[in-house]
């Protein structure tokens, strides 16, 4: 007879990779039944993709991303009960999968649906005040700035925020229009705010996010824009309510 | 396991499952629900809907339902989410919480669903020893749910009613009697949902859920599903209402989480819920026959075939 743990590992491997051979004896009733769980797992953990990434399903049609949904699920399983958290891997899976290889824009629009995903389930806190500003120019480039926890960003060669908004807004979608963005994603309240940004605002504004001095992410968009001002770039930041607070590297 | 002092007690009125696309409705206009009931897993996070929270709870008492604690797995429970759950029930203070009779993790994997133990000695040890770290962590009871079952266990040694009852008296649970449940095990298994009912220890019972289900048609026969997608079925209100005879009035949950509807045919459910309630305390007779299983059968599942997995099937529920 097997114990708990030899049971649940056995009706685990059915749910997860549909290896019936080891069940039997265990229950009282048809082993067939278990498939009812199976598609309880597969399909509940479907919709909650299809709930994260709603503009892809458009893109690629409900059947298809169910086929690519359960491709994904399969391979890399949620790890843990909260479906929000559940997804990540997904646009990086989408990059690989053979059906999707050819139409790079569909892990594009996951991507960009995942840091929505991830500004929508960021923490808002109290944004700095801009008069806090001087202080900084006081700690010069060691200065590391916090910014809002639900800042997100995007990276495509189209442009996937008019096709996001005419989904929002039920209108057909426009046909995608080929235009490299670069999209800053944050939460204010219940709405979610884009900011389009030139090569080197990007490349500053991910390099604060990651934690870098000033300093560094001055030099690191400097090296993409010459003219690159850290000065009207940061103030920029406080006044759209993305700086949270600052240290000074010791 | 120290008491301490929670939001005020639920009332013994229906209350209803709060769900996303009802937030802003509920803040705006304030329905007048007795209580409302939250899923915990959704507010483990400090995004927009945990800040709706915190204005909802300004004008409803909560209840708290976890769904994935895993409280039957062999591995014990997921401390991570346990001290998630721990976050979430002081932040907001609930005056219930509940975790299912169920296990929900397996190989490390979530599974989303919620999946039935045996009923022997060795479950009852395990399930006790992860109710007893839970209740140690947050500091107070928790109810436990009975689960809606597909499949028996050869393994079993006792019923559900005797697993729950050792359970309230091994660990000081209560117990959360989810009727719909009791209703679709009852039918797939082959026990009678009444007598499971009058075994319970009633003055354990904090809470009860009510649910819709639907019916799959497999090779070995009808299966009844657990989906929360329609309206309460008359045998489960015929249920409710023994229930009520037996244990008197309780805090009663009106579920429904997939297909969800008009918050208005949420509150008619819950209106129905109190009336009946009301009926049966004053020993009436006026609800008695409308309350009588009609023939009404369930919605069909197309969720479900039995025989294989559809990944390509319309989007059902856990």
């Amino acid at each position: 007879m097997l114990n708990l743990q030899q049971t649940q590992d056995r009706v685990a491997a059915v749910l997860l990779r549909g290896e019936l051979n080891d069940i039997a004896g265990i229950f009282s009733t048809p082993p067939s039944r278990l498939n009812i769980y199976r598609n309880n797992t597969m399909i509940s953990l479907t919709n909650a993709l299809k709930a994260t990434f709603p503009v892809t399903v458009q893109l690629v049609d409900e059947n298809f991303f169910a086929y690519a949904a359960h491709a994904f699920i399969t391979a890399e399983p949620p790890r843990e009960a909260r479906l929000s958290e559940f997804g990540g891997g997904l646009p990086r899976f989408l990059a690989r999968f053979p059906a999707c290889r050819a139409y790079p824009v569909i892990a594009e629009m996951a991507a960009f649906e995942w840091a929505i995903t991830r500004a929508l389930h960021g923490a808002e806190t109290y944004p700095a005040p801009a008069a806090l500003l001087e202080r900084l120019r006081e700690g010069g480039g060691k200065m590391r700035v916090s910014l809002q926890p639900n800042l997100n960003f995007a990276f495509s060669r189209w442009n996937l925020v008019n096709v996001w908004l005419d989904h929002k807004t039920n209108a057909n979608l426009r046909p995608l229009e080929r235009r490299i963005t670069r999209i800053a994603v944050s939460r204010r309240g219940d709405d979610i705010d884009f900011v389009n940004l030139d090569p080197a605002r990007f490349i500053f504004w991910r390099s604060l996010a990651a934690g870098r001095t000033i300093e560094h992410a001055m030099l690191r968009a400097a090296s993409r824009d010459p003219l690159f001002d850290p000065v009207s770039e940061t103030l920029l930041l406080f006044r759209a309510g993305l700086v949270t607070g600052f240290d000074i590297e010791n | 396991m120290p008491a301490t002092l929670h939001q005020r007690a639920l009332a013994p009125v229906a209350g209803i499952g709060l769900r996303s696309p009802h937030v802003r409705e509920v803040l705006s206009s304030r329905p007048s629900a007795g209580w409302l009931e939250i899923h915990a897993e959704n507010y483990m996070n400090e995004g927009a809907a945990t800040a709706a929270l915190e204005k909802v709870r300004e004008n409803y008492t909560l209840s708290m339902h976890g769904v994935g604690l895993s409280l039957g797995s062999a591995v014990g429970v997921d401390r991570a989410h346990l001290r998630r759950l721990k976050y979430v029930c002081d932040r907001y203070s609930p005056a219930m919480v509940s975790e299912h009779l169920a296990w929900c993790i397996g190989d490390g994997v979530y599974l989303n669903d919620l999946l039935p133990v045996p009923h022997d000695e060795e479950a009852l040890r395990i399930v006790a020893e992860n109710i007893e770290i839970t209740q140690d962590v947050l500091k107070r009871p928790i109810l436990i749910e009975n689960l809606s079952a597909y499949v028996g266990f050869a393994k079993s040694t006792m019923d559900e009613p005797e697993f729950l009852s050792a359970l309230v008296k091994r660990t000081g649970c209560g117990l959360l009697l989810d009727i719909n449940n009791v209703y679709v095990s009852a039918h797939n298994l082959g026990f009678d949902a009444e007598a499971y009912i009058a075994k319970l220890p009633g003055e354990a019972i904090g809470e009860i859920h009510l649910a819709g289900h639907a019916e799959n048609a497999t090779t070995d026969g009808p299966v009844l599903i657990d989906n929360h997608g329609s309206c309460v079925a008359p045998q489960v209100w015929a249920l409710y209402a023994s229930a009520l005879r037996r244990f008197g009035r309780k805090p009663t949950l009106i579920e429904w989480d997939s297909d969800l509807p008009a918050f208005t045919t949420l509150m008619g459910e819950a209106m129905w819920a109190d009336l009946l309630a009301s009926s049966v305390a004053e020993d009436g007779e006026v609800l008695r026959d409308l309350l009588a299983p009609r023939d009404v059968r369930p919605a069909l599942c197309d969720h479900h075939p039995a025989s294989a997995l559809d990944p390509y099937g319309e989007p059902a529920h856990a």
